[in-house]
């Protein structure tokens, strides 16, 4: 009887040790790895739809637009025509690439209810954030860089300023994976990234001076290109290759940090929150 | 109490229509209340789709022309570059066209599959013909529908008269057709949303792209003319711009040719694989 009453858990807690919570540091990089190397597979197991697919694009747009504008004879100031729409076009592909990257994985595991599986583990806002965007980044520039060198045997586009390129190749691609986030985020149905897609990412890229200069194009479209983020990095990106610039380079790197900065708060914000992420 | 041996007999007044599982429902060789069912349904399915169909190409379109006109730099406002983009709008116009005219059946198709939505219409007696002309003829709708939205875009800023509003109308079937036709195929062939972007990605925009949708075929090199002249959509397009612009009609009777035979031979593709079910029934 007295075997009984004693409570039998307090026979187990005297031969187990209490369980303490996990110490994880200031970050916790195992996490902040796993949710990376997740997004950057994520994308590479279908890399005949996230590689392959949109350099095949750029390359038809760049054959199409060499052909439409001016063939192999025109000169942009006292660049080739075809040296100044290379650069523009990659910049182009990696920015598409880098936003679909993020906002399809947010926007398809909200669907399927998997995002619970990213906002259950211990993972702060900031490495929630940071591992997503390091996933788009890393899709923007492989789509970049295989762009480069396909482009780069048919036209040698040259390097002026390699600093520049990778500069603006990464701030593009953050800034384009930022928005990604945030979009799917935002977004509930497909219907409305596709919207985004269309209705903002396209004209941002296509009115950014990818295919033409600033001096051919009316006034009106100075103003809206000078608003416009993607001039800045395509402006930036292009000085690298051809060393020639629309705009001032200085205020495109503030600018592109600029815009950073604040998405990167506005990320940070809507993940603390859990805003349309934990219902 | 004794039941007539056959079921619902003759004696019981049924409304004209109602189910008989005694009597064989007759109907002609062409199901023409299956066809138009079929055609409803997908008519229903592209109204929800407008903003799709109708507004995406219509913006691309408008993109592309502001992209082109600035392109053209100094030779923007000069006769030449006014002739660029004359040439272009038609151009623009058949591009939307023909890109919606495959997205459609071949969407729907693959959807109706993986929902297994597909049953619906496999068990319901339409055969091959009526599935295929239901299929074609919207998609033929979408595709005109999304091509007249931009053209209507197109005359509010560049007045783009038709020259031959006949021989426009005529090529605008005969290539809305294929496209859909080409559609259903890949809707068939297709099993997972992956094949449909592949085909789309790397077998259809090249094609449309690679057709002297954007530069005439005069001023390209030998070896690129050679392989834009072996694709069927180079017919639909040139067709329609030698409507648009009035010139060039000697051509016109050969692309009418090529794209009577791709139409007829697609067409008999497709209606065997439907008609065995290929990919539909396993």
């Amino acid at each position: 009887m007295t075997m009984l009453q004693q409570s039998p858990l307090s026979g187990i807690a005297a031969a187990t040790p209490v369980p303490a919570p996990r110490a994880l540091g200031a970050i916790n990089w195992v996490g902040f790895t796993t949710l990376t190397k997740r997004e950057i597979r994520r994308f590479l197991k279908v890399w005949v739809q996230t590689i392959a697919a949109p350099v095949v694009t750029t390359l038809l747009f760049y054959s199409v637009f060499a052909l439409a504008l001016g063939g192999v004879v025109r000169m942009v100031g006292d660049v080739p025509f075809l040296r100044f729409l290379g650069p523009g076009l990659i910049m182009m592909g990696m920015a598409q690439n880098a936003f679909a990257n993020t906002s399809s994985s947010v926007l398809v595991s909200k669907v399927q209810g998997n995002i619970v599986d990213v906002l259950m583990p211990p993972l702060s806002p900031f490495e929630f954030v940071s591992a997503f965007v390091t996933g788009g980044i890393v899709r923007g520039l492989m789509v970049g860089f295989v762009t480069w060198i396909v482009i780069q045997l048919v036209v040698p586009l040259g390097l002026h300023a390699p600093f520049y390129v990778l500069f603006h190749a990464v701030m593009a691609s953050m800034l384009l994976s930022l928005l990604g986030l945030i979009g799917g985020i935002w977004a509930d149905k497909f219907d409305h990234m596709a919207a985004i897609t269309n209705f903002v990412i396209t004209p941002l890229s296509f009115l950014s001076g990818t295919f033409y200069t600033l001096d051919s194009a009316p006034r009106f479209f100075h103003t809206v290109a000078h608003v416009n983020p993607f001039f800045y990095f395509i402006d930036g990106f292009r000085y690298g290759f051809i060393g020639r610039t629309d705009g001032t380079l200085g205020t495109g790197i503030a600018v592109m940090l600029g815009i950073n900065l604040v998405l990167w708060l506005v990320a940070l914000r809507m993940v603390s929150t859990g805003y349309k992420l934990k219902a | 109490m004794d039941m007539p041996a056959t079921g619902l007999g003759a004696e019981t007044p049924l409304p004209a229509g109602a189910y008989r599982p005694d009597r064989r429902r007759h109907h002609r060789r062409f199901n023409t209340l299956g066809f138009l069912t079929l055609l409803g349904r997908e008519i229903k399915r592209l109204r929800k789709l407008a903003m799709l169909f109708l507004v995406a190409p219509g913006l691309s379109a408008a993109l592309y022309f502001t992209v082109f006109s600035f392109g053209l730099g100094d030779k923007r406002g000069t006769p030449e570059g006014d002739a660029i983009l004359a040439f272009l709008v038609p151009g623009l116009v058949t591009l939307s066209l023909l890109t919606q005219s495959v997205q459609i059946p071949s969407f729907s198709i693959l959807y109706a599959k993986m929902e297994g939505a597909i049953l619906d219409q496999l068990m319901a007696p339409v055969g091959a013909a009526e599935m295929l002309a239901a299929y074609v003829l919207s998609a033929m709708a979408a595709g005109v529908a999304s091509g007249a939205a931009v053209w209507v875009g197109f005359l509010i800023f560049w007045q783009a008269p038709m020259a031959d509003p006949a021989l426009v109308l005529l090529f605008v079937v005969l290539g809305s057709s294929m496209m859909a036709t080409f559609g259903v195929l890949t809707g068939l062939i297709s099993v997972k949303w992956d094949h449909l972007s592949a085909a789309m990605t790397f077998v259809f925009t090249p094609l449309i792209f690679l057709s002297g949708l954007f530069a005439p075929v005069a001023g390209m090199p030998g070896m690129l003319r050679a392989i834009v002249q072996a694709n069927p959509i180079y017919y639909a397009i040139d067709g329609v711009r030698i409507g648009f612009l009035g010139q060039g009609q000697d051509q016109a009777a050969l692309a009418v040719l090529v794209l009577v035979a791709v139409n007829v031979a697609l067409l008999a593709i497709a209606g065997t694989l439907l008609h065995r079910g290929y990919r539909l029934r396993n």
